[in-house]
């Protein structure tokens, strides 16, 4: 049984043509939110000038440049010639150049951030890999630079992760125009801007996040096999080690949800349960698929970090962000995704044009809609089932995942940095999913969708006009 | 104690018809509340850490911002007396909006150790009135709209607001705009016996009474101090932006987040965010949740509409009257914090999140008696 935010309870069972509704009403959404994510970040991709995100793309740029050569960059490593050049001659998006010396022989490093030091030998290649695959396609087929070709890498990722989230919103029974709505404003936000329209180490952070709590549940449900969820965890780390939040988040809903389930019931002595587990399939797999792609996971991380460690060609850059960490920063790190992660880079946004929203609008009004759904549906405990299920731990994760992080950091690299609101990208599928199971009556889907229609089409409009003074 | 189900409405439009607590039982919690605040305020005042006085502010940023009628409370006594009135109201208010008690017992404490009453109950202080007079535009405004009582009561209550404080102008816009959608068609009263004609009865005394409060608190304010014109700057659009947050953000908070209020709230800001997210939780999931219902949407959209505009509003008002903007801190949407604590009580109907609410109230309060009884 499962119920809506005004309190129905839904029965689980429905009659064919309703399935076949529900069915065709999220192809529809499908269409509808990849055709808008491709539409906005085409728009928005096509209007960059060549100046960096300040996200870290310069670093992201020199991977690239340097991965058909050596395959990946090391500890220590300089940053290379072309993309020091880049950034002397186009600065940073939002900054301006700081450098200012444009094709200016030889290059001294000491004039550039971190001392010109690479700081993304932390990445494995497998996110620059395919990144540079397409890139180098899209250059060859429009004779554009390798950075500004592989942006375009940026829409493939929202194309993927918007039909994710909207398969995520349709297994947990979100109405569909909810699930426009809310998936609108994610296209529409601050962060998809920065995250899918420039080289971005983020990008796969929302799909893969979308994927896990996707594979859980229909695990969960005996659609899928739980084994998947070990080659997703240890992809996801491998990819970046920040979307340890995933696997943390689906192991507290899978330990939950097991424990509502079969709190009655001693599982584990069932004939053929620990068979069935190993075929990845019945209750035990729900504990057992995540508990081993979590192990396995960092387990790759860790084997990564020793190749770091061991083809070092120098020290770790010091980027003067480290200091020791204190309970208010560990406090502050509490409330920092809830409301942060939609807006992130939102004043960055602004600074690029003033066509965009102004930060002191658009931010805030996006964190309050995260406040509401994440806290508000669950304080208002209206919701049954799953939905109360998904919706209670997405409050748990969306709070703890920040300290823990932090701590983690710290114990790994020895002093505390501020995390940003982005590194919560993982949690986004969740958010999105709690604030569209707060808004899932009918005046108050038409509401929203509103509210998503005149923010998407605002920044389109936005878009289009940069585009057409470039 | 009753345990009945009641309608879920944003601001106590319509009491439950049958209340979840005996009117005796409501005693020992309002006497538990304000002996709780009183024993803080006193430790408070007793550390002499005075650091920040808001009657200076006021005189520093302009005379006209506060009415000569605020000044009529110097004392603590008077502070105290303001600090019960005010929680005693906000317990009554709370479990007649159909507050569970542990909702009650949460968002009472949440007010009690917030750093507005922390700043507004400093004797002398001219917000000591804030909260009260939000209360009472609350209460007066639904009961006009339901018929209780005649439409001049909000009127009086409105005029007595505005000069006691003239920032209390933001809850008598967010009354205004209450009766003034509850004029609509769509949102028009159907409770049995009201006329069509009550909502704009209600909001045209409101703004009457708002209107004249305001003209006379412009004639009896003291002229302006030479400081005020040094803190003035000119009006732009960025600093009227800010002024949006203030309402949803800043009014529990209260001055926190500013270099003055640090001085004055002894923890970091960071222990007092989920103030914070109370906030725009009650109002904005308040208006999702309530905004097909035709009763209680004029409420939870005018409260909302009022914490966002109103604050940039009065800002701009008052800008013109005292011939430079000043941006309202969070101590100037004091008056819509009590509005926005019983839309949360909507909200708050889980038990475990309510419990969790208290909890951190508790302990926040703890750590400031702790605090308190070791600096006095």
């Amino acid at each position: 049984m499962s119920g809506d935010v005004t309190g129905r309870v839904r029965t689980s069972r429905r009659s064919i043509g309703e399935r076949l509704l529900v069915g065709d009403r999220y192809r529809f959404v499908y269409v509808v939110v990849a055709v808008a994510a491709a539409v906005m970040a085409l728009s928005l991709t096509a209007g960059h000038s060549a100046a960096l995100s300040p996200f870290d793309e310069w670093m992201y740029f020199d991977y690239l440049v340097k991965f058909p050569t050596q395959g990946y960059v090391h500890l220590g490593e300089p940053v290379g010639d072309v993309a020091m050049n880049w950034l002397a001659c186009n600065g940073f998006q939002a900054f301006g150049n700081t450098v200012n010396a444009c094709n200016v022989t030889p290059i001294d490093p000491a004039i550039f951030p971190f001392a010109g030091i690479q700081s993304a030998q932390l990445y494995t290649p497998v996110f620059f890999a395919p990144t540079w695959a397409v890139g180098t396609a899209v250059q060859a087929v429009t004779g554009l630079s390798l950075l500004e070709a592989a942006r375009y890498t940026g829409t493939l990722w929202l194309i993927g992760t918007v039909i994710a989230v909207a398969a995520v919103l349709r297994q947990f029974r979100v109405p569909a125009t909810a699930a426009i709505a809310v998936i609108l404003v994610f296209i529409a936000s601050p962060f998809a801007y920065w995250t899918y329209t420039f080289v971005s180490t983020d990008a796969p952070g929302v799909l893969i996040g979308a994927l896990s709590i996707l594979l859980i549940e229909r695990v969960a449900r005996g659609r899928s096999n739980a084994w998947w969820l070990v080659g997703l965890f240890t992809l996801a780390m491998l990819i970046k080690a920040v979307n340890i939040i995933a696997i943390g988040l689906v192991v507290l809903y899978a330990v939950t949800r097991f424990i509502m389930r079969y709190r009655d019931r001693v599982v584990w002595r069932r004939p053929g349960a620990w068979l069935s587990a190993v075929r990845g399939r019945g209750p035990l797999a729900m504990l057992a698929g995540p508990l081993v792609g979590a192990v396995l996971g960092v387990a790759a991380q860790l084997a990564w970090l020793r190749v770091v460690a061991s083809s070092a060609v120098g020290a770790q850059v010091d980027m003067g962000q480290g200091r020791p960490m204190t309970s208010i920063d560990v406090i502050g790190q509490l409330w920092s995704f809830i409301p942060g992660i939609f807006a992130t880079g939102s004043f960055e946004m602004a600074a690029v044009s003033r066509l965009y929203l102004p930060e002191p609008v658009l931010a805030p009004m996006l964190g309050w809609l995260c406040l509401a759904g994440v806290v508000g549906v669950v304080w208002l405990g209206r919701l049954r089932g799953v939905q109360r299920l998904v919706t209670g731990v997405t409050l748990v994760a969306a709070l703890v995942a920040g300290p823990a992080l932090a701590v983690m950091f710290t114990i790994s690299v020895g002093e505390y940095v501020d995390l940003g609101a982005r590194y919560g990208a993982n949690l986004l599928p969740v958010i999105l999913l709690s604030v569209a199971l707060l808004c899932s009556g009918r005046t108050q889907r038409r509401v929203l969708l509103g509210f998503a229609a005149a923010l998407f089409s605002l920044s389109l409009i936005a878009s289009w006009i940069v585009l057409v003074a470039r | 104690m009753k345990t009945t189900s009641s309608s879920t409405h944003p601001i106590g439009v319509e009491a439950t018809s049958e209340p979840r607590l005996r009117p005796l039982a409501l005693w020992p919690i309002s006497a538990a509340a304000v002996a709780v605040l009183w024993t803080l305020l006193i430790l408070r005042a007793a550390t002499g850490r005075a650091g920040f006085d808001p009657v200076l502010l006021i005189h520093a940023i302009g005379a006209d911002a506060s009415s000569p009628a605020a000044l009529l409370n110097p004392n603590l006594v008077t502070a105290l007396l303001w600090g019960a009135a005010t929680v005693w109201a906000l317990v009554i208010v709370l479990h007649a909006a159909g507050a569970t008690p542990l909702a009650v017992a949460a968002l009472s404490a949440v007010f009690i150790v917030s750093p507005l009453a922390w700043s507004a109950f400093l004797p002398g202080s001219p917000f000591a009135t804030a909260a009260l007079c939000g209360l009472g535009l609350l209460v007066v405004t639904r009961a006009a709209l339901a018929g209780t009582v005649n439409p001049a009561w909000a009127a009086a209550v409105a005029f007595a607001a505005v000069l006691l404080n003239t920032s209390n102008l933001v809850a008598v816009l967010a009354a205004l705009a209450w009766a003034a959608l509850a004029v609509l068609p769509r949102f028009s009263p159907s409770a049995p016996g009201a006329g069509s004609r009550r909502p704009l009865l209600t909001a045209a005394s409101l703004a009457v009474g708002g209107a004249a409060g305001l003209a006379l608190a412009a004639v009896l304010a003291p002229p302006r101090t030479p400081d005020a014109l040094a803190l003035a700057r000119p009006l732009d659009l960025p600093g009227l932006l800010v002024q949006i947050n203030q309402g949803l953000e800043g009014g529990l908070v209260s001055l926190t987040d500013s270099g003055a209020g640090s001085a004055q709230f002894p923890f970091s800001a960071v222990m007092t965010v989920p103030l914070t997210w109370i906030g725009i939780i009650g109002t904005v999931a308040c208006v999702i949740v309530s905004i097909d219902d035709r009763r209680w949407a004029p409420a939870s959209i005018g409260l909302l509409a009022a914490t966002i505009i109103a604050a940039p509003a009065t800002a701009l008002l008052l800008s013109r009257i005292s011939g430079g903007f000043f941006g309202l801190s969070g101590l100037g949407v004091a008056s819509l914090v009590p509005m926005v604590l019983v839309a949360a009580s909507s909200i708050a109907r889980d038990r475990i999140v309510t419990a969790v609410v208290l909890v951190y109230a508790l302990a926040l309060g703890g750590a400031l008696l702790a605090w308190s009884a070791v600096v006095a």
